[in-house]
């Protein structure tokens, strides 16, 4: 819906015609201002420099970590034998993983800031946010990696009816010695019965460009669960569990020893706390 | 007792929203720990009320305008515990950013130098500029005229280029 502006300051009327909420008259009156007054020009420069330095300010905000007293509120309120939060963070980002679209916007921001901040250290600081900006994708690129690649991995695995699989249940010890050899981390598949969870197989997957163990579950309303775990960074005993999403998908990840394990989920299931929990005990 | 499916879906988006929710809230709060509590509060009543949403427009809006409530019903409470609470930013009429703002400009946390933004300003610009809501979405939000959304959203441009002017004349 178009607003009109008439009577109102010129920088409220160039803040609308940048959002493109001015009708067509009032949009030509705007053209011919800007093409005639520099001043106005200036403003409008302005405008759109603060805008865009903010939409990433604010962009950067959704890499935050989310409290996982906040998704535990969501998934236990109402229901019966609810529990008391639990304090604790979910030490990756649960943002939206669209990556940054690459903007066409800093080209002009820096034609822009030359025009508006004559001092030379204009260009320095605009060259250094670009090179931020540059930066931090590529930072957050490389600490969600092997998380994404499975969530990915799950998204189409927890499709597969007949191929679920690589090695069925059935060869439980082979599985252990196979992906022990594999990954290099030593483990036992759970058992996860009283969790209504049943040990369907096993595949190899690559995240993180390292060869990474799946343990594939299935519960009695059909939904897929899994385990995945490879070699990383040792660390001392075992750190807290995290929570994230990708979309519908649910991720809790802990580091122990030199290994890190995830266990995933539909994100809305209120049971994936408790088997991360039951699981990160006895694998 | 299993949640039914219609509830867990409207879980999942609710838990699909936390981040944005978290974010709009901290333009109310401007305050991590204050920010955390009113989202939670939020969802709780969101999920208690789930059967009012009526599954039109975005999820978000209507979320959105809870938590706005909430905050405002908090603001109110403090003000009559201490006597005097904190600003009702929403209220306000300054559009100057508070002194204090230089600590919080950090080249890597750029979102904190947002938080330094009167409630009024950054909320906003969160739901226009940067999630694309229209004037009139965001007015309902905030429960503001238009006109109101409007000044705010420039006065919200022009301080964040100001930002950017004083960064720069610090750095040279």
């Amino acid at each position: 819906m178009v607003e009109s502006t008439q009577g109102l300051p010129l920088e409220i009327r160039l803040s609308a015609y940048l959002d493109g909420q001015l009708p067509q008259t009032e949009v030509d009156e705007i053209d011919a201002i800007l093409a005639e007054d520099d001043d106005a020009r200036v403003v409008f420069e302005k405008l759109k420099l603060g805008s865009e330095f903010g939409a990433r300010a604010f962009d950067r905000m959704l890499q935050d970590p989310i409290p996982l007293d906040l998704v535990r509120t969501i998934k236990d309120v109402g229901k019966s034998g609810d529990e008391p939060p639990k304090s604790g963070f979910a030490a990756i980002p649960v943002a939206a993983a669209a990556p940054r679209r690459p903007s066409a916007f800093w080209p002009k921001a820096l034609a822009a800031s030359l025009v508006i901040f004559i001092a030379g250290g204009a260009a320095g600081y605009l060259v250094s946010e670009q090179q931020d900006a540059a930066e931090a994708p590529l930072q957050i690129a490389a600490a969600r990696t092997w998380l994404d690649d499975i969530a990915d991995y799950h998204r189409i695995y927890s499709r597969q009816t007949r191929h679920l699989v690589e090695v069925p249940a059935s060869e439980q010890e082979h599985i252990a010695e196979w992906l022990s050899a594999s990954t290099g981390v030593t483990f036992t598949p759970p058992d996860l019965s009283d969790k209504n969870l049943t040990f369907q197989g096993a595949r190899l997957l690559v995240a993180g460009g390292k060869p990474t163990a799946q343990l594939l579950y299935r519960d009695a309303e059909n939904e897929i669960f899994a385990i995945c775990f490879l070699k990383s960074d040792p660390v001392e005993g075992k750190t807290a569990l995290t929570e994230s999403m990708r979309n519908d998908i649910g991720l809790i990840s802990w580091q122990k020893g030199n290994a890190s394990f995830v266990v995933v989920g539909p994100s809305a299931d209120p049971d994936l706390e408790r088997i991360a929990e039951a699981v990160s005990a006895s694998i | 007792m299993r949640p039914t499916a219609e509830s867990n879906e409207f879980r999942r988006e609710l838990v699909n929203l936390l981040p944005k929710l978290r974010r709009f809230a901290m333009t109310l709060t401007r305050n991590g720990s204050d920010a955390d509590d009113l989202v939670q509060e939020a969802c709780e009543r969101a999920i208690t009320r789930s059967h009012l949403w009526n599954g039109e427009g975005r999820l978000e809006s209507w979320v959105y305008a809870m938590t706005r409530n909430l905050w405002v019903d908090e603001i109110r409470k403090r003000k009559v515990r201490t006597g005097s609470g904190t600003v009702d930013v929403a209220e306000q009429d300054s559009l100057h950013i508070e002194a204090s703002a230089d600590k919080a400009v950090y080249a890597k946390q750029l979102h904190k130098l947002i938080m330094t933004m009167p409630e009024g300003l950054s909320s906003v610009f969160l739901l226009v500029n940067v999630e694309g809501h229209s004037y009139r979405e965001a007015a309902d939000i905030l429960g503001i005229p238009i006109g109101t959304v409007m000044s705010r959203l420039s006065a919200a441009r022009i301080r964040l280029a100001a930002m950017i002017a004083e960064q720069t004349e610090r750095r040279a």
